[in-house]
């Protein structure tokens, strides 16, 4: 099994605390550093390690986000290979992840609201309306600019 | 543990209560100040409610599907308004991009040049008051904002 870094680690941990639904736990998990490492395991390796790290008495939150990350990166293995064997339900939201992804690889996939697509930055006025601007990642305006018309 | 939690409808909202809270949880929190300098933390980590409890639930539960959010903003009449329009007391819902409800959050004012600033709960973490985008990158990208009109 690949080793994983302390920080690598909890990044795992800090995305784990931080979701708010099962989807947002995946797509947080697969964007971190140590995925890379995870997913450059071959997926029998990934299954004993998922079956050694949910079978642990001790449940932090660094061994949990380790096992969803696990799972993650097993979901990603399934997507190329096929069908894998996983008992997902070991975890709490393992079983939603696993069966959301099932249905989207199916092309079925409905995550209940539509989100418009838009850009990440935003575009709008201020409250006399006579200044837009765009909105950067921080939430503070990044450009700015006065109508002359 | 599951609460009683409905819409104005009486549509049964699915939810789950948690209670522990671990030092790892406790620690990693202390640390948000540092990362996000210019956010207000209101309240101390819990375990009990997750950002869409805060927002639909009063902090009684964690929501953790978005399905769930479609049948509250369906029953309870939440319609969707520009940012333009966005006043204290509207919510915002953060959405991924493939659109997943990922976080949620209470508009409480205006900041300069019109930018949203929200109240919203980081996971286990606690109650924090910030901007629009300044919160963690788990959150969004997109966002859209909602007025109540029971």
């Amino acid at each position: 099994m690949t080793k994983l870094t302390k920080s690598e680690l909890f990044e795992f941990a800090q995305v784990f605390i931080l979701a708010n639904t099962p989807l947002s736990l995946f797509n947080g998990l697969i964007r971190c550093a140590g995925m890379q490492k995870l997913r450059k395991n071959s997926e029998d390796v990934l299954l004993r390690y998922y079956d050694h790290i949910t079978g642990r008495a001790e449940r932090n939150e660094i061994v949990l986000a380790l096992a969803y990350a696990v799972l993650c990166a097993l979901v990603l293995r399934t997507r190329e290979i096929g069908s894998l064997e996983v008992d997902a339900s070991r975890l709490q939201w393992g079983q939603r992840i696993w069966d959301f992804m099932k249905r989207s690889d199916s092309g079925t996939g409905g995550l209940g609201i539509s989100a418009r697509q838009a850009p990440t930055i935003t575009a709008s006025n201020s409250p006399s309306g006579e200044t837009r601007f765009i909105l950067g990642p921080d939430g503070l305006p990044a450009l700015s600019w006065r109508n002359v018309s | 543990m599951i609460i009683r939690v409905e819409t104005s409808k009486r549509t049964g909202i699915d939810n789950i209560q948690e209670f522990e809270l671990s030092a790892f949880e406790r620690n990693w929190s202390a640390e948000i100040p540092k990362k996000y300098p210019r956010a207000v933390q209101r309240t101390q980590p819990s375990p009990l409610y997750n950002c869409h409890g805060l927002t639909f639930a009063s902090r009684r539960t964690r929501i953790i599907e978005s399905y769930s959010l479609s049948q509250i903003i369906g029953d309870d009449k939440w319609a969707e308004i520009d940012i333009r329009e966005v006043l204290a007391g509207d919510i915002v819902i953060y959405f991924s991009a493939d659109g997943d409800a990922n976080h949620s959050g209470v508009v409480v004012g205006i900041a300069d040049l019109g930018v949203p600033k929200v109240f919203s709960k980081w996971g286990s973490a606690g109650e924090y008051i910030h901007l629009l985008n300044d919160c963690p990158p788990l959150y969004g990208p997109q966002t859209r904002f909602y007025r109540c009109h029971l």
